[in-house]
């Protein structure tokens, strides 16, 4: 996923970058209502994580504005505020999860996943797919035939990607999207060599290239 | 209309009741003392007049009519003996023959009576004026012509007993008036206290979730620098606890980042610690305080709240509590111990409503239930329960708690003799609220219905 975080604590934001990171997703950072806008005008991202107290504002105002202009980013609020009436004017302004600090990683990853699925129309974490290849969403993992594949982070960003709208066809620059954070480098081939990877850990008929448009997952 | 004996309304209406009457009966008796001197008059008047116009009539009567008793003594024959034409039904009401009168000689000789006239001459001395002895009032007109003595007498049983029926007359109705006065009275003080109990009544409705100014226009002069002083003070009040809850829900931000910066970068490390590294174990006791830290820092937060006065619902009115019910409930499902273990239908939370804050109610409820998931047996559900519209009933399974221990529960940094973690305030913070809320928290070991466990239930203030 596509992750764009909002929060002004440094060793915070950069605690949860790093584990969203590392859990193959791609994230973009930053600390100012301003720059946030900028940045959800030009990427499409998967997931808002937003702090409400910004040096420059206030983050439920940045999510009433994204609401009023129609944007379905999926947002889960990340705050200091935990009174219930905080909460529900998060989700009143269009939140989809409220997480209060201090939280563990790993429910932000179990919140993160729960939110995603919810948008791609398949609550369901649990996915068999052809080829006797069953996805746990939910806990990460992948039995080929009954036996389990580690994925590295970035394929597993890659085929969660693909995941997340089974049978659908996604360009390549829909998955670069996927691969990497805001303004880093992205090599020409780098899909190609990650879709490589998969075929040869998940078997060479479960991911379809579309001649001139892109890849999807068979279901 | 009932007044209770401290009231106000009370003391005025009995001080006032008191004075009414005794100036009523002061003015009754001076009325009466009046009349009293005005009849005594009268009724002289009348003896005046009979002796002096009636003198030549009566002695002309004796000089037609001859004696009618030894001695010489002429008698006037009743009226209705023929004398003269009564009127029988003014006869019947009034006794008109009350005067006796005596014709008498300079020598002092019985010379004529009217018929009612004792027989011997009264016993008053031959001058002229009034005598006066226990049974007769007597005026003698002195006629110098014949030298004899008009005497005409009334008997003073008739004088006292007219003037008795006089003064009766009058204090029969002050003596029934008396009762109706009094609730008049009573009445008039109520209704003139009115703007008092609206006063009183607004500032009844006044709580911490309630400072609103009391509207001053309608109090009386007498109690508006009252309520001036008491709408400052509320003013002053609700700066101290907004300044007080703002402070707290600072204290709760500040505190809370750097925490959740801590533990992040502590998961962090621990996930990017090579397996074996001598480091592992801190990083694991760093994160096991932090995340104790984290719990003790919300519970003194809550404390904190509690103390300053959170609870009431901020309009003063009963709200309804479903989503918020909900809401904890979602919470508490998504940790590891609540998991599964929490047994709550969801269709009763709707009939939940109470005169509380969201926020003091959640606060209420987190607690009960995870102190019922931390202490209560890890094999047993945790049962919450919604009985009417304000009771909710949370109970686990469990070893019974030490009747002696019981009251300690809610004391605060008391922890149960149990091997589950906690800063012992949990119990408290939940008696705090309800005490605010006016609102009632009971503990019960073992639960209803079992030999065992362990059940907190909150009555929830109804306004």
């Amino acid at each position: 996923m596509r992750i764009l975080l909002v929060e002004d604590e440094a060793f915070l934001a950069e605690a949860v970058r790093d584990h969203l990171l590392a859990s193959g997703n791609a994230v973009d950072q930053t600390d100012s209502i301003v720059e946030a806008e900028i940045m959800m005008r030009g990427t499409p991202y998967d997931v808002l994580l937003l702090d409400l107290n910004l040096p420059d504002g206030k983050g439920i105002d940045l999510l009433r504005g994204l609401r009023r202009n129609r944007s379905t980013t999926p947002c889960i609020i990340l705050t200091a505020q935990d009174q219930i009436s905080d909460r529900i004017e998060g989700l009143n302004a269009g939140a989809d999860d409220y997480l209060v600090k201090p939280f563990d990683l790993n429910e932000l990853s179990a919140r993160l996943l729960a939110v995603a699925r919810r948008y791609s129309g398949n609550p369901n974490p649990l996915m068999t797919l052809p080829g006797g290849v069953e996805v746990d969403l939910g806990n990460r993992t992948i039995l080929l035939n009954g036996k389990q594949i580690d994925l590295t982070s970035r394929e597993w960003a890659l085929f969660d990607q693909m995941l997340r709208r089974p049978g659908a066809t996604l360009s390549k620059a829909q998955l670069e999207e996927a691969l990497y954070e805001f303004g880093a480098e992205i090599e020409s081939n780098t899909v190609e060599v990650y879709i490589s990877r998969l075929r040869r850990k998940l078997g060479k008929d479960l991911i379809k290239t579309v001649r001139g448009v892109g890849y999807r997952v068979e279901v | 209309m009932k007044f209770a004996t401290n009231s106000l309304q009370f003391a005025l209406a009995r001080r006032l009741t008191i004075i009414v009457t005794i100036f009523w009966i002061a003015g009754s008796g001076l009325a009466a003392n009046s009349m009293y001197e005005e009849m005594e008059e009268a009724a002289d008047t009348g003896l005046v007049e009979t002796a002096r116009q009636g003198s030549a009539l009566i002695i002309d009567y004796m000089r037609t009519h001859a004696p009618d008793e030894a001695g010489g003594v002429v008698v006037i024959p009743a009226p209705s003996d023929g004398l003269v034409k009564g009127d029988d039904d003014v006869d019947a009401i009034i006794d008109i023959d009350f005067l006796m009168y005596q014709l008498r000689s300079e020598t002092g000789d019985l010379l004529l009576r009217s018929h009612n006239s004792v027989t011997e001459p009264f016993p008053v001395p031959l001058q002229g004026g009034f005598y006066q002895d226990d049974d007769l009032r007597v005026y003698t007109a002195v006629i110098a012509e014949h030298n004899l003595y008009m005497q005409v007498a009334e008997p003073m049983e008739h004088r006292d007993e007219a003037i008795l029926e006089s003064i009766s007359a009058q204090f029969l109705p002050i003596a029934l008036l008396i009762p109706a006065v009094i609730i008049a009275i009573m009445f008039g003080v109520r209704q003139g206290l009115k703007p008092v109990r609206h006063v009183r009544d607004e500032i009844e409705a006044r709580s911490e979730g309630n400072l609103s100014p009391i509207e001053q226009d309608k109090a009386p002069d007498e109690i508006s620098t009252i309520v001036t002083a008491v709408n400052r003070l509320m003013a002053k009040l609700d700066a101290a606890l907004r300044a007080e809850r703002t402070f707290t829900a600072h204290s709760a931000h500040e505190l809370r980042t750097p925490i959740a910066a801590a533990l992040a970068q502590t998961q962090r490390l621990l996930l990017e610690l090579p397996e074996n590294h001598q480091g592992l174990k801190r990083a694991r006791q760093t994160e096991e305080s932090l995340k104790r830290l984290s719990r003790l820092s919300e519970k003194l937060l809550q404390l904190a709240r509690a103390e300053a006065g959170v609870g009431t619902s901020p309009t003063g009115e009963n709200q309804k509590l479903g989503t918020t019910l909900g809401m904890v409930m979602d919470d508490l499902e998504r940790v590891s111990d609540g998991a599964g273990r929490i047994e709550f239908d969801a269709q009763t939370a709707g009939a939940l409503r109470a005169n509380i804050d969201h926020d003091a109610f959640a606060i209420c409820l987190r607690n009960l239930i995870e102190n019922a998931l931390k202490h209560g047996r890890q094999d047993e559900p945790v049962l919450i329960e919604i009985i009417g519209s304000d009771t909710i009933r949370v109970s686990n399974g469990g070893d019974v708690v030490n009747p002696a221990d019981m009251a300690d529960l809610t004391a605060r940094f008391k922890r149960s003799n149990t091997k589950a973690g906690g800063a012992g305030l949990g119990l408290s913070i939940v008696e705090t609220i309800m005490r605010n809320t006016g609102g009632k928290l009971t503990l019960q070991s073992p639960r209803p219905g079992k030999v065992d466990g362990f059940m907190a239930e909150l009555r929830l203030h109804q306004s």
